[in-house]
């Protein structure tokens, strides 16, 4: 992107369930999406693309079994 | 809809490995392997290294990356990223240049400037270029270029053999590349400028250039970064991801999901087998760059028992799946069931490893940009085939 340009897409990092950003997590849901992240953050050294992943396994989640 | 047991959504990674999302266990876990360092577009749309070994997620043009598998490449234009070191071709009437002179896409102030202008009259010129003799045969070139003067301006990109036209480059920065070709002797080159002798030329132009490449091949790859000498990119191997657990049942669906397919000319794969080409599912892209073929081969030296030769557009989104269990294979294509076989077969036996070649052998592999993959242990129904592949 060019110099002075506005930045077409923004990061404010990773929320955790019991950490930076938990006040984002609707409590009364108990979904598998967080905690899946979470195992996948901890074991990888680099971790991107979170809303693109969580959008995923959120629609996998809601399908049915 | 079940869910899959195994899925890779490229998101989360270290060296030599490419993490699934499921199985939570690491049990699907992708093996990633480049000889070499290599670039890739970043979050902030900004092009950055990555050594190798260490996969690459790349987010040009989307706002969700994918896992970029390329093949080896050698970029032969010295100074890739000092564009000021590019040459005023003899005969020029007026070309200026000023080293690092804007931001260049690397997001630092490394770009150089070109400010050419020629008198009227259709033989002048004003142009630099980049060239070398260490290779002949069919090439490919290109350069990002931008405009400094916030206008829209016409330049002149071409090379030996190619095309020889203006481009327009705008305020943006945006990568132009052409397809040539130079015989034993002669120099393949990328030259960058005005030609008056174009019709729709400007008398002046103002414009940034940064990052020129001259690669074997017939359409451009990421950038290869050099210096005082030739530099190879090594290839992405990339598979070993599964065990026989995982692929143990008796039915099940392999969806993949592919943002952009790489024009090779060669057959490219990608698999769940058995660790040879006897048992296996594979959706694999053809040599004649039209074509894909879809198909399932068991035992017996690899006989194929079941297959579908989709007709599909390499350069855009593709979704496919095959669904199989015994007598029964299905291969949708993009949202369409496009092709049911009924053989007497069952399903091929002893799978454990998906990966992206033809047999988790390192051969044949698939270069291009991979969204999703999944392997469920169930046939999909019709209705969910057809949801997952619609794009």
């Amino acid at each position: 992107m060019g110099y002075g340009e506005i930045y077409k897409t923004t990061w404010w990092g990773n929320p955790v369930q019991d950490g930076w950003g938990d006040i984002y997590y609707d409590l009364s849901v108990t979904s598998a999406v967080p905690n899946l992240l979470t195992s996948l953050q901890a074991r990888a050294t680099y971790y991107e693309n979170a809303t693109g992943t969580t959008t995923i396994l959120t629609a996998l989640e809601n399908c049915e079994e | 809809m079940k869910k899959p047991v195994l899925a890779l959504v490229p998101s989360a990674y270290k060296t030599s490995i490419v993490y699934s999302v499921l199985p939570v266990n690491g049990g699907g876990d992708f093996n990633l392997s480049r000889s070499s360092n290599a670039t890739r577009v970043n979050k902030d749309e900004l092009i950055e290294t990555v050594n190798s070994d260490v996969p690459r997620l790349d987010w040009l043009n989307s706002n969700c990356p994918s896992l970029l598998l390329e093949p080896t490449r050698t970029n032969y234009a010295l100074n890739s990223e000092n564009t000021y070191a590019m040459t005023v071709i003899g005969g020029s009437e007026n070309a200026i240049r000023t080293a690092n002179y804007s931001i260049s896409p690397r997001g630092s102030l490394t770009a150089s400037r070109l400010q050419a202008s020629v008198t009227s009259g259709t033989a002048n010129y004003s142009v630099v270029g980049s060239s070398t003799t260490s290779y002949n045969g069919y090439y490919t070139a290109s350069i990002y270029l931008k405009s400094n003067t916030g206008e829209n301006q016409q330049v002149a990109i071409y090379g030996r053999n190619s095309p020889i036209i203006n481009y327009t480059v705008t305020k943006d920065w945006k990568r132009f590349s052409f397809y040539g070709y130079n015989s034993p002797g002669q120099t393949a080159y990328i030259n960058v400028g005005i030609l008056e002798e174009l019709s729709n030329s400007n008398l002046e132009i103002d414009i940034s250039l940064f990052g020129v490449q001259i690669e074997q091949g017939n359409y451009p790859t990421s950038l290869i970064t050099t210096q005082s000498g030739i530099v190879t990119r090594g290839e992405d191997v990339c598979g070993d991801a599964g065990n026989a657990d995982l692929f143990s049942s008796n039915e099940g669906t392999m969806f993949v999901d592919i943002q952009k397919t790489f024009k090779d000319g060669a057959f490219g794969g990608i698999s769940i087998s058995d660790g040879s080409n006897n048992n296996r599912i594979v959706i694999g892209k053809q040599s004649n760059n039209t074509q894909f073929r879809m198909f399932i081969a068991r035992v017996n030296s690899g006989n194929v028992i079941a297959q579908y030769y989709p007709f599909l557009d390499f350069d855009v989104q593709n979704k496919l799946a095959v669904t199989f269990k015994f007598g029964e294979f299905k291969f949708y294509v993009n949202g369409v069931l496009a092709s049911t076989e009924t053989p007497n077969e069952d399903i091929p036996i002893g799978l454990s490893k998906f990966a992206f070649n033809e047999n988790n052998l390192g051969s044949q592999d698939f270069f291009g940009e991979i969204n999703d993959v999944r392997y469920y242990d169930r046939v999909l129904t019709e209705a969910e085939a057809i949801e997952l592949t619609t794009t």
